[in-house]
């Protein structure tokens, strides 16, 4: 099963991402702290993680360093206009509110491409 | 060789007989070589007032004024033509009725008949041409002094872009050295400081139609290498026929883009906020369905909760826009009732009490006392105060609020042992839209504490933070007690 970090501020946008994506088949993590994240990517090694815009400098903690995860990542974002910068432009993103069906695709997709250790 | 009549005929002491007597424009006076005056024109009669009996035999600097005799100078004419033969010079002259005029004069040295050494000297009043010149000098002393002091920079260009004249603002923004008559081509400088290919396409286009432009927004980095926005603009003026200048000005603009710029992040910003709530909501639907169809009766009642609470923050959220919007634009309207403030606190603390379950909130101090104010708004306040507190606890649970009153005035103290506010960003934390660096990952749009001053101010009142960085901090408020 497909493991799948979830890092936001808002507790009801993780935990209902959760529920969500627990009913498709995946497992689900979810934090809106730096070290917990850290900690979750070592510990629980997750597949893909999706990340609201504004916790985007958690990014520096859990793609660098000795437990660099090589998972892809989904940015959530409720910017329309905001054009990302710089290195946040080559990840995948989903606007909020969420199209679901979307949502769902960019998922699978993004975890299709990436190699299974 | 075609002859020249005037030397060749005997008749050449007629002719400047004629001339001596019968001009009008030229002033002619002769002297003797110690410089005493021997004879005079009826030019000079009528330019100057002096009758022949005024003058002759009076020296020369009769008609200097007092400093050039002081200078020296009627003396130093009489000496320089008597040496070389010719002298000539610009200066003031003294009519009869010690009025002073700007004549030219030109004198050379003649000898008589008699072979006695005159001096023979032609004066023009240029008085008017003088005056005339000296408004010119002042009219561009006037523009010159307009353009410095105008905070814009200027330059005025001919058709090739060379300089014709700067103003201060735009030598300091070029690092300009340009004197007046030296040629400096403006293109080569803003090719030199790397200025967008625009503007001087722009400027050549401008000179070339004769047709200017404006509103060009243009970057530009100033010699200390902040980066600036103008507004630039070009205005071809017909000088003089067939002679068109270019008037360009450079608006700066960075501070109006600066808060365009803000203006827009906040906006996405509050757009950003408002999706959250509407995000779980798109969740919530989702979900429903789902619990539907499984007949989950316990986890519906969870979800529904959860979309009752997004519902709510949504409508909190747009209400603090509303509320900040009307605010700002002076157009709170305070509903006055009186009422125990004690009670009014307690409702305060039992909303977030509800909210916030697991927060530990110690009610101190005394407030026993009845005040008139708008109920509602200050619950607001102290609502804010005390959800500020939780949101910014950073693990602490509790939050101590505390009433004192005197005979003037009644205060609440709210204090936390959270976070902190670092003192830099202490004097703006009740502004708009505020919000300090670390609390970036907390949900809130800086609105509430810019509503709780707003509503304060309204009540006559005072309201105030002190706070440690890492130690917590504690708000302030007091109303005055009509």
């Amino acid at each position: 099963m497909k493991k799948i970090l979830v890092i936001n501020n808002d507790f009801d946008t993780m935990s209902l991402i959760k529920k969500w994506l627990e009913k498709k088949g995946y497992v689900v993590k979810f934090t809106g702290n730096r070290s917990e994240a850290r900690k979750l990517v070592r510990d629980f090694r997750p597949d893909l993680a999706i990340i609201d815009i504004l916790q985007s400098d958690i990014l520096v903690d859990i793609k660098g360093g000795s437990h660099q995860g090589e998972f892809p990542i989904l940015l959530m974002t409720g910017y329309t206009s905001k054009p990302f910068s710089g290195k946040l432009l080559e990840y995948e993103s989903i606007e909020k509110p969420f199209d679901l069906p979307l949502f769902e695709r960019k998922i699978k997709m993004l975890l299709d491409n990436s190699v299974e250790v | 060789m075609p002859k020249n009549d005037l030397w060749q005929s005997n008749y050449s002491h007629a002719y400047f007989e004629a001339l001596f007597n019968n001009t009008v424009e030229n002033c002619m006076l002769l002297l003797d070589e110690k410089g005493t005056i021997i004879s005079i024109n009826t030019a000079f009669q009528h330019h100057f007032g002096y009758h022949e009996n005024d003058i002759i035999g009076k020296p020369l600097y009769t008609l200097f004024i007092n400093d050039d005799i002081v200078l020296g100078k009627p003396a130093n004419e009489i000496q320089k033509v008597l040496t070389t033969g010719q002298c000539s010079d610009n200066n003031y002259m003294v009519r009869k009725d010690k009025s002073i005029t700007w004549v030219s004069g030109e004198s050379i040295k003649v000898k008589s008949d008699d072979g006695a050494v005159r001096i023979l000297k032609i004066i023009q009043d240029i008085n008017v041409q003088k005056k005339s010149q000296d408004d010119l000098i002042r009219l561009d002393k006037l523009t010159e002094k307009i353009l410095n002091s105008v905070e814009d920079a200027i330059v005025i260009l001919d058709l090739r872009l060379n300089i014709l004249s700067v103003n201060e603002s735009c030598k300091l923004l070029f690092n300009l050295k340009f004197k007046s008559g030296s040629l400096l081509n403006f293109g080569e400088i803003l090719l030199k400081r790397d200025v967008s290919e625009k503007l001087i396409d722009s400027i050549k286009g401008a000179a070339r139609s004769k047709v200017g432009f404006s509103n060009l927004s243009i970057e530009i980095g100033t010699p200390n290498k902040e980066k600036k926005v103008y507004d630039v603009s070009c205005n071809p003026m017909e000088y003089q026929r067939d002679d068109v200048q270019m008037v360009i000005i450079f608006h700066d603009i960075t501070v109006h883009k600066l808060l365009e710029r803000e203006r827009e992040d906040v906006i996405g910003f509050v757009a950003h906020e408002l999706r959250n709530p509407l995000a779980n909501l798109v969740l919530c639907n989702e979900l429903m369905g789902d619990l539907v169809t499984d007949n989950d009766r316990e986890a519906m009642k969870d979800i529904l909760k959860r979309s009752k609470n997004n519902v709510m923050r949504l409508n909190k959220l747009v209400t603090e826009l509303y509320d900040a919007a009307k605010m700002n634009s002076g157009n709170l309207k305070l509903d006055i009732s009186t009422f125990s403030f004690e009670e009014m606190i307690w409702e305060a603390v039992d909303t977030i009490k509800v909210l916030h379950p697991l927060y530990n909130i110690i009610v101190t101090g005394d407030g026993k006392v009845l005040v008139s104010g708008d109920k509602h708004r200050l619950i607001q306040v102290v609502t804010n105060f005390l959800s500020n507190g939780i949101k910014y606890s950073d693990g602490q649970k509790e939050v101590m609020l505390n009433i004192t009153y005197d005979k003037d005035a009644i205060s609440v103290s709210v204090k936390d042992k959270g976070l902190g506010i670092a003192a830099r960003h202490l004097p703006f934390i009740f502004d708009r839209f505020f919000r300090a660096e670390n609390t970036q990952n907390l949900e809130g749009i800086g609105l509430g504490l810019f509503l709780c001053r707003q509503i304060i101010n309204a009540h006559h009142g005072k309201i105030w933070a002190e706070s440690q960085e890492g130690k917590g901090s504690t708000f302030y408020f007091s109303i005055p007690r009509r």
